[in-house]
């Protein structure tokens, strides 16, 4: 008698201390998983997604910039204003948005050391645009100020040069922003991390319900179906980082189809302006269309402006950044996991503590 | 008996756990131009090293390197090594103190550096500071040697180049365009036409700011250049070729040696051009070059070159130790040995150890390697707003050569604005 009395009070020992320990387990990582979603989409929100929009808009500015310059030029503007106010005014947006990426930065040194470059880069291309506003202004050397612009759209376009580093580095921060959202605890397959101990948790509690049905012929115990309850709301509430890594990740394609649409139209605008510009430094260089002044590095024929303007982006930049920022938005939830996995440990020693009590007198 | 076990377990740990820290390999950080094939040829060089002492080599590459390298220096955290294309600006890096010395560490023995070498690498000191890592010969015209052949004098080339003017392609190919740097291969010509009109002497004073861009014989060397232009012009189109070499890149230049009807004759380029020729040209059989003549009979026959020198930054004798390794024949010889590469060392043991794959490239490391004379790029040992208003009057030039007067005036008056402190003071060796 005294050793089966012993055996019911160990169990129900055991029982506890499990129901306990898991719960600090499920606790720990429910709330470990759900503050490092939150800390990676909350990097992608202030930094990432960010700088991947200021090097598109810095892209965008820069051929404004070029095209209003060579506009400038070709319409004989520039001997009253240059490059023009629309060439400054776009040039200091892309070098802000440059600046701006430099501080959203997470792509790591490679990256710093590519919008270093780029500074020099723009600081070489509107060198050689003052250089031609000034030789245009100085008329006998017509040839002169043809070359300038020449070596500022060259400065662009050119191997290894703006474009070229821009283009590398928009793709290191996509990279950056994708490798953020699938790995670590975005990567779906790492949710059995908290998902395994709260089944587990959950089935024993359901076990201990049975048991003290069974040994204690109580139908229901109210504590450990509140218990089990509560755990429910707990995986649920975990589980919201699910749908937020979701919402980011259409964020991303919301971001990535902006981008592609904000880069379709640049290189509309870029193309417009090599087009004016070529067929600007042929009218001095081949006057009777011997190519013999043009050099070998001018193409012989403009490149063909595109006959319609590119469809603007399909979503706005203010959308994509809004999806991102919903994707933050129930961060009151890691309040709400610790005092929900506080509930459950509570409901269990309420449920518990009597029948430990009723034998410890027998014990 | 139970607590001495315990207590030398805890001891064996704490030892294994500190071989192992010290076991790990350390690291060195090292700041260079190259990026891309040429940063796997550089990082080629010193695997030997990373191997051997069980070192990481953490090598930034980037077009910037000067620009990147100040701003750690100023911020007191500068590379270990850092190689740079232009020796004027580590030897203000010498002047200033940032720049250790490396007399003793290194051995540039005799045997593997050639006097004018060892005396280059000094940087204009008593001491020993820089390693060269790779080099470029100038002074140098190429040709095609099925259409046209070597000439030995001014002369020569004056005839050669009239003669052309007369009917069939230009004489020289010429593109001055390259991108910040624009004008830069024509500073080329000016400083070798200097070299061989009036001789290192003059040069060495003029490339060190202490002769005037308006005195006699550097303006007599922009007026040779104008002549040779003029001369390769067709009437009436006096303005047309200048305008064309304004508006190629200068990569895009010489390949014109190789069309079917020739687009141009001669290119007056380093010995990196043959990179941008056609993989198609072989050397010896499509292309050759021949030395830039003396235009001045008592001038001796000299040679411009440009080199990547290697400093040393830090005071960690591990970086030390690099900086010895990378002067070896052993490192030397890797560049060069690469299929493809145009990559030539100056040290003498890896010319006589075979490397150079053909007899143009083991004539080009034989000038680089043993030449009476060799003067460093002046564009390199100027100040660098120096080498970009030289550059930039290059262009004027072309633009208007009747400018020539301004223009000089124009570099005199960016000289006297220039500090003469720890500027570079022997160019040639």
């Amino acid at each position: 008698m005294t050793e089966r009395v012993s055996t019911t009070r160990r169990t129900l020992l055991r029982l506890r201390l499990a129901l306990l320990a898991l719960t600090v387990v499920v606790l720990a990582m429910s709330a470990w998983s759900f503050a490092a979603t939150q800390d990676v989409l909350s990097t992608v929100r202030d930094r990432t997604a960010p700088a991947v929009l200021d090097i598109a808009s810095a892209r965008a500015a820069l051929m404004q910039a070029h095209a209003a310059a060579v506009s400038s030029f070709v319409n004989g503007g520039a001997g009253l204003v240059g490059p023009g106010e629309q060439y400054a005014t776009s040039l200091s947006v892309a070098e802000q948005d440059l600046a701006r990426a430099a501080e959203d930065n997470s792509a790591g040194a490679a990256a710093s050391n590519e919008l270093q470059l780029l500074a020099g880069l723009l600081t070489t291309y509107s060198g050689w645009m003052s250089q031609a506003d000034s030789h245009y202004r100085d008329k006998p050397v017509d040839s002169l100020y043809l070359s300038d612009l020449w070596y500022a759209a060259r400065a662009l376009d050119g191997g290894d040069q703006t474009l070229a580093h821009l283009e590398v580095l928009a793709q290191d921060q996509q990279q950056e922003l994708d490798q953020e959202l699938t790995a670590d605890w975005l990567d779906p397959s790492l949710a059995l991390a908290w998902l395994v101990p709260a089944l587990v948790l959950l089935a024993l509690l359901v076990y201990t319900q049975v048991y003290l049905r069974r040994r204690f012929r109580r139908r229901y115990s109210p504590w450990m179906i509140g218990a089990t309850v509560v755990l429910l709301a707990l995986m649920g509430a975990t589980a919201t980082e699910l749908m937020l890594a979701d919402r980011a990740h259409s964020a991303n394609a919301a971001l990535t189809a902006y981008v592609d649409g904000t880069d379709q139209q640049s290189d509309a605008v870029s193309a417009g302006a090599q087009h004016q510009l070529i067929l600007l430094i042929r009218q001095v260089c081949a006057p009777s269309g011997k190519p013999d002044g043009c050099g070998d590095t001018m193409p012989a024929t403009p490149p063909a402006v595109p006959l319609t303007t590119a469809a603007p982006p399909a979503t706005s930049a203010a959308s994509a950044t809004a999806q991102f920022a919903s994707a933050t938005d129930l961060g009151w939830l890691l309040v709400l996991i610790p005092v929900l996995a506080l509930a459950v440990a509570g409901l269990v020693l309420a449920g518990l503590q009597p029948r430990i009590d009723e034998y410890r007198n027998r014990s | 008996m139970r607590r001495p076990t315990i207590l030398l377990a805890v001891a064996a740990l704490v030892a294994g756990s500190l071989t192992a820290c010290s076991a790990a390999a350390a690291e060195l950080t090292v700041l260079g131009p190259w990026t891309g094939g040429e940063e796997q040829a550089f990082r080629a060089m010193f695997h030997g090293f990373e191997t051997e002492e069980n070192v990481h080599i953490d090598y930034t590459g980037t077009p910037a390197v000067n620009e990147v390298l100040q701003a750690d220096v100023q911020k007191g955290q500068p590379p270990d090594v850092a190689v740079l294309s232009s020796p004027g600006e580590l030897a203000r890096y010498a002047a200033s103190g940032d720049l250790r010395k490396i007399t003793g560490s290194v051995d540039v023995s005799d045997g593997e550096y050639s006097q004018q070498w060892r005396t280059l690498l000094k940087l204009g000191t008593n001491d020993l500071y820089a390693v060269p890592v790779k080099a470029d010969l100038k002074s140098i015209v190429w040709f095609d040697p099925k259409v046209s052949s070597k000439m030995d004098s001014w002369q020569q080339l004056l005839d050669f180049t009239a003669k052309s003017a007369a009917g069939g392609p230009r004489t020289w190919c010429l593109g001055m365009e390259a991108y910040s740097t624009s004008g830069w291969p024509g500073t080329d010509w000016i400083e070798d036409i200097l070299l061989h009109q009036s001789g290192p002497s003059v040069y060495q004073d003029w490339a060190t700011g202490q002769l005037a861009w308006n005195s006699d014989p550097v303006r007599a060397a922009w007026q040779t250049w104008g002549q040779l232009l003029d001369a390769q012009d067709k009437p009436g189109d006096q303005q047309a070729m200048r305008n064309a070499a304004l508006l190629t890149y200068f990569g895009d230049a010489g390949g014109k040696m190789f069309d079917q009807h020739p687009g141009c004759l001669l290119e007056h380029q380093g010995s990196f051009t043959t990179g941008t020729y056609p993989t198609t040209a072989e050397r010896g059989r499509d292309y050759d070059f021949f030395p830039f003549p003396t235009i001045a009979s008592q001038v001796p026959q000299s040679y411009e070159v440009s080199v990547n020198l290697a400093g040393l930054f830090t005071d960690n004798p591990l970086a030390r130790k690099l900086m010895a390794y990378l002067a070896g024949a052993r490192a030397q010889g890797v560049w060069p040995a690469r299929p493809g590469g145009t990559a030539f060392s100056v040290n003498r043991e890896v010319l006589n150890a075979g490397v150079y794959r053909d007899p143009v490239s083991t004539r080009i490391a034989g000038v680089l390697a043993q030449a009476d004379h060799l003067c460093l790029d002046a564009s390199d040992v100027m100040p660098a707003e120096m080498s970009d208003a030289f550059s930039r009057a290059i262009l004027e030039y072309l633009g208007d050569p009747g400018r020539l007067d301004a223009i000089l005036t124009g570099l005199d008056d960016v000289r006297s604005g220039l500090s003469a402190k720890g500027r570079l003071s022997v160019p040639c060796g």
